[in-house]
């Protein structure tokens, strides 16, 4: 089951500091009637942080599998903890045998309004288990995300939420990416005012070029081509060299998570499976690396079209601040592989680096420091 | 052009100076002094062809890419620097009223 955590962002040492360990008591009743959190709404995983607005604190971390699964008919009392009904995330996953697993998202925005809401409610119930507070939050949508994505986005919300503000996710990431104790120090190279950033998704692979300016139409490319793209490719190719695998999608994103890679091939790539209950070994080097460079010819043209679009003035600089984040910074090589392609094609020293471990939560972070930002006149009123 | 214009050339300049062994081993002269001289200027091109590549694409700007760049946008904004996250916000919320996704 989901377990609330508290801990501290990342703000400088010297900053107050209301909780400042694991074990601080929950703020009085009182003052914990308002909520504010920053949500990224992925395809595949959520990541939900919360806190009291007006304080740095973040009281709720969670990354959670989006999905939602809705308890088949006749299941016999007991089998589901509780006999609840509907399962979330990991709980829903555990229980695949006997829930109806559904996606709310698909390629970064909702295609089931109904799971969405359900899932919205989860989300809230994470943040606030009381049910008590008043919430108001900022939510992660796609670049490019069109007024009918977003309009999905909110009436998910609607009556689970007070207040909604809905922001791309490629300028949340940059704002959770940027280490704010270090703004004012010379040297630092603050990602919001100069920085080009590849988040690889599940759905979509959105660039964004973050300049100091609120990014435009122009700054933003989306590729519908990212992870769940590379598992069809490589669950295609292993049905075709592996007849009757019985390899579940589940199972190959879980094989592209553990091996995939970009550049030159890997082979022999063995990877041990269980099929039919029995182990066995299959060479998938090429199956993974062909299905992952793919990524590589779709990304790198949308990041030469950005990197045009930078001044002249921001180019060798923005050249500097390439960031890939999401799950697709975790596909091994990508870094040096976006940065060699650079090179060969005569880009000044271009510097292509991860966002590290912390990929899951820049987003939310960013959301989280928008919410805690936002006048109070920037809120959208969600009516029940 | 040797075997055509230049020969045709030759025919009628024998014919109007009356043909000798003497001016046809003269004619040879000439002629292999020409394509000297042209050899000499291909290998000299050839030669100074690609110094003179590598000394152009030094002088060309650093940060042009080597192939396939992207037109620049019209007007491209250069970054701005100390402004707070709400102002951003703002800009996002006028972009949006202006109609723009």
């Amino acid at each position: 089951m989901s377990t609330l955590t508290l801990e501290k962002p990342p703000v400088p040492p010297s900053t107050p500091s209301a909780a400042s360990a694991p074990t601080a008591p929950r703020p009085p009743a009182a003052k914990a009637s308002s909520l504010i959190i920053g949500l990224d709404l992925g395809t595949n995983k959520s990541c939900i942080l919360a806190g009291a607005p007006g304080s740095t604190d973040i009281t709720v971390s969670k990354v959670v599998p989006t999905v939602v699964g809705y308890v088949k008919d006749g299941i016999v009392d007991g089998i589901i903890t509780g006999n609840v009904r509907i399962l979330f995330g990991e709980d829903a996953l555990r229980q695949r045998l006997h829930v109806e697993l559904v996606a709310p998202l698909a390629q970064g925005v909702i295609a089931h309004p109904g799971a969405a809401r359900d899932f919205m409610q989860h989300v809230r119930l994470l943040a606030d288990p009381s049910g008590r507070a008043e919430i108001r939050a900022v939510v992660g949508v796609p670049a490019n995300a069109g007024e009918q994505a977003r309009e999905a986005v909110r009436r998910a919300a609607q009556g689970i939420f007070a207040r909604i503000l809905l922001i791309p996710e490629p300028f949340l990431a940059a704002l959770g990416f940027r280490d704010d104790s270090r703004v004012k120090q010379s040297g630092y190279v603050d990602p919001v005012v100069n920085s080009l950033f590849i988040d690889i998704g599940a759905g979509t692979s959105d660039l964004c070029l973050v300049q100091g300016y609120f990014p435009t139409r122009e700054d933003q490319i989306s590729i519908p081509f990212a992870g769940d793209a590379i598992d069809g490719i490589i669950h295609e190719e292993l049905n075709r060299t592996y007849p009757n695998n019985g390899l579940s999608r589940l199972s190959v994103r879980e094989i592209k998570e553990a091996y995939a890679y970009v550049g030159p091939s890997r082979k022999p790539l063995d990877v041990k499976v269980v099929i039919g209950g029995k182990g066995r070994t299959l060479e998938l080097g090429d199956a993974i690396g062909n299905a992952c460079n793919v990524l590589i010819d779709k990304v790198y043209p949308a990041l030469t079209a950005l990197i045009g679009y930078a001044s002249s003035d921001s180019v060798v600089a923005l050249l500097q601040n390439i960031i890939v984040t999401g799950g697709g910074s975790q596909i091994r090589g990508i870094d040096t592989v976006l940065q060699k392609r650079l090179a060969d094609d005569g880009y000044e020293s271009p510097r292509v680096r991860l966002a590290g471990q912390d990929f899951q939560r820049y987003v939310a972070l960013g959301a989280l420091k928008a919410a805690r930002a936002a006048r109070e006149n920037q809120w959208q009123v969600l009516l029940e | 052009m040797e075997e055509t214009e230049l020969a045709a050339a030759a025919v009628r300049a024998r014919a109007a100076s009356g043909a000798g062994v003497e001016s046809d081993d003269r004619f040879r002269a000439i002629v292999e002094e020409e394509r000297e001289r042209v050899a000499g200027a291909v290998a000299l091109a050839e030669l100074l062809a690609p110094m003179l590549s590598e000394r152009l694409l030094a002088l060309a700007p650093a940060h042009a890419p080597a192939a396939g760049p992207a037109p620049r946008k019209p007007g491209a904004r250069a970054p701005v620097d100390g402004r707070g996250i709400a102002d951003y916000i703002d800009e996002m919320l006028a972009y949006e009223r202006a109609g723009s996704p």
